[in-house]
């Protein structure tokens, strides 16, 4: 049970360290940053599995961060609408220890939880399902060949398998997938229903390069993905706003 | 006793530089893997277009003894071509992944080359002499109308000018659905292993059509993949021992006489997790990238992609060293991530002595590790020091807030010169340092 009457913890900015940009908006920005590497990691020669390993178990390791702490329950009621939370909900970094003080978003991150539960493993799934399907042809379960191989004309028939659609990522279980984002920060900055151009600049603010190393000069780090981030965030925060 | 690394009496200067000088840099041109042969004498180096070069060590000039022989072009050979994967409309790259020598036996040097599908073993070998004098066919090739000869003679060896011809002598094909990263000979000189994402097959030289697989971490249901292996490697005196690594940041030491499937470890190395410094990136940046046995098969020395960790085989716990190669990268992790950096996977050598380490970083540096003095250097690859025997200058990256004078901010690091191949000759400091396309020789200042 997330205890009401605990104080808030400002984190100081320590330089060098991780935790100067505040957990949340990180973990947004890599689960972003892990989503279209999946997308875009198709395009290339040949997926590399240790890439897209790497890939899921990080957007695993965002899941159970998410995850409210053990022995919350408690799902009330239906989904009260998006209200632009306390701003200063921070958790302490590290593993999920979630400290905020709003009940109304105490219920939002519960139903929130619950729900992406089973989106986001069912999306990591779905990228190692298919990385089966794409580089190794067959469907699911095989016996390990121990014997000596032959050349592969002579390797089991179901390998002709047609291949996944590209746009996996891009059916109803990526907005699912989205919905666990906590997008009243950006709704506080922007207005609740604008999405402008101007609004994506906005939306910049919230995607840094999290370095602790003030710099003056152009980062060598360069957004440029972002704003492809940019645009999927904006489309399917228009979803989320409709509905 | 002065170490390699910044000693008193001891610096590294410039020798070669091989390759080509425009900024604009072909892609089938980019150097994939370095490695020296046995004696050193070979040098190899493997690009993504498929080719590999082999350069061999020159005698040292008789008049000029104080300088060290120089390494010129010896073969040069399309090793792989690119291939179209039908089944899977994929195509596989020719790019060279790995180059391992065979220990000589004969005139004749033999490598194993391979790319992410196929292995090949190539025989290097040197013509200085040819047949004069057929019976059945003119000196240009042609045949002789039978009818004509009316003597016989003894064919003669002429001498002639120097040809050395690459062929490949053995192709093993077929046995890997994922990409290899690995191959590595035994010390039986008669097998060696060959590892991809998830399995390890076992070779006879001998034999192409068949190979036997010794490991398979390929779960039932590749929805339950979580781990693969990244390097694979023999042990150099024991010849039914091998290491490979994870992207768990694990290593597993594998013994083939306990089992003919070696998925059961006989030792399982894994440093326990800081959890202090623990964040959403700890699993990548704790994927092991290269696992290599020290000269003396005592220790192994291992990757990760901020550290190099010596691991004492006898001790599973945790590794007898840790060496930070570019630890002021922690903090821009989230941006590395972004920008796929952190994906880069750097390889590690040792020296012929076991008493260095080496191992490459960003901005065209590579970081030298000194076992025994405890120090460390900094070096870098670039055309500016290339003078011929100039003393290569230690560098710094400032991590504070102050930037000294000749030291390079972390924001100012090129991120696209990245040194991920290095080789160390087995028995001298000479070095060699895979920059892109260009390949730096170096070699320790003769007095």
């Amino acid at each position: 049970m997330i205890s009401k009457g605990q104080k808030r913890k400002l984190h100081d900015d320590v330089v060098g360290g991780m935790r100067s940009a505040t957990w949340e908006s990180q973990r947004q920005s890599v689960l972003g940053i892990s989503l279209d590497k999946y997308h875009r990691g198709k395009a290339l020669v040949e997926p590399s599995l240790r890439r897209s390993v790497l890939i899921a178990n990080t957007l695993r390791q965002i899941h159970i961060e998410n995850k409210p702490p053990y022995g919350l329950v408690n799902l009330a009621g239906p989904l009260p609408p998006m209200v632009p939370s306390n701003p200063c909900t921070h958790r302490e970094s590290g593993l999920g220890v979630v400290n905020s003080t709003s009940g109304v978003e105490d219920m939002e991150e519960v139903w929130m939880s619950s729900e992406s539960d089973f989106s986001l493993s069912a999306a990591v799934s779905s990228i190692l399902k298919e990385l089966d399907l794409t580089v190794d042809g067959g469907p699911g379960p095989q016996a390990p060949q121990r014997t000596p191989f032959m050349s592969i004309e002579n390797l089991p028939r179901d390998m002709g398998l047609k291949q996944a659609p590209t746009c996996y990522l891009q059916d109803v279980k990526l907005d699912e997938l989205f919905h666990d984002i906590d997008t009243s920060v950006f709704d506080r900055e922007m207005g609740v229903r604008a999405l402008s151009a101007a609004a994506s600049d906005e939306l910049l603010k919230y995607l840094p390069s999290l370095s602790s190393v003030p710099s003056t000069s152009p980062s060598p780090f360069s957004l440029n993905q972002s704003f492809r981030d940019l645009n999927e965030l904006e489309h399917i925060m228009e979803i989320l706003v409709e509905s | 006793m002065a170490g390699v690394a910044g000693g008193n009496d001891f610096q590294w200067c410039f020798s070669q530089v091989k390759g080509a000088i425009d900024e604009d840099v072909a892609e089938a041109d980019i150097i994939s893997t370095v490695e020296f042969n046995h004696s050193g004498e070979l040098l190899a180096t493997g690009d993504k277009g498929g080719r590999v070069v082999i350069f061999q060590h020159e005698q040292e000039c008789k008049n000029r003894p104080h300088l060290r022989g120089e390494y010129n072009v010896y073969s040069t050979f399309q090793s792989h071509e690119p291939e179209f994967d039908y089944l899977k409309s994929l195509e596989i790259e020719e790019k060279i992944n790995k180059i391992r020598w065979l220990p000589q036996q004969n005139s004749a040097h033999f490598l194993l080359s391979t790319n992410d599908k196929t292995i090949k073993l190539w025989k290097i070998g040197e013509r200085d002499k040819r047949a004069e004098g057929y019976n059945l066919k003119d000196e240009d090739g042609r045949l002789r109308d039978p009818f004509r000869i009316t003597s016989l003679r003894v064919p003669v060896l002429m001498p002639m000018d120097l040809m050395v011809e690459a062929s490949p002598r053995r192709v093993f094909a077929n046995a890997h659905t994922y990409h290899i990263n690995s191959i590595s000979v035994n010390s039986d000189h008669q097998t060696y292993l060959s590892a991809d994402d998830l399995r390890i097959n076992l070779w006879h030289l001998e034999i192409t059509d068949r190979s036997f697989n010794i490991v398979d971490i390929k779960p039932a249901n590749m929805e339950e993949l979580t781990e693969v292996i990244t390097a694979a490697e023999c042990h150099p005196n024991q010849c039914n021992v091998f290491v490979y690594s994870s992207s768990k940041g694990t290593i597993r030491l594998c013994d083939m006489r306990t089992a003919a499937l070696c998925d059961r470890h006989t030792k399982f190395f894994e440093e326990p997790e800081d959890p202090s410094s623990r964040s959403f990136f700890s699993e990548i940046i704790s994927s092991i990238s290269d696992v290599k046995f020290s000269h003396s098969g005592r220790y192994m020395m291992t990757r990760d992609y901020l550290s190099v960790k010596v691991w004492d085989l006898n001790m599973e716990n945790r590794p007898v060293e840790t060496y930070q190669v570019h630890e002021y990268l922690r903090s821009k992790l989230c941006s590395l991530y972004e920008n796929d950096c952190i994906f880069d996977k750097f390889e590690c050598c040792w020296n012929g002595s076991d008493s260095a380490i080496m191992t490459g970083s960003y901005n065209n540096f590579f970081r030298m590790f000194d076992r025994n003095t405890r120090k460390d250097i900094t070096l870098e690859a670039s055309r500016e020091s290339s003078k011929p025997r100039a003393t290569l200058k230690p560098r710094k990256v400032s991590t504070g807030g102050k930037r000294k004078k000749d030291e390079i901010s972390v924001d100012s690091l090129d991120f696209n010169k990245k040194i991920l191949h290095t080789a160390w000759h087995p028995k001298e400091n000479v070095i060699a340092v895979a920059a892109t396309n260009n390949l730096y020789i170096f070699q320790d200042k003769i007095n």
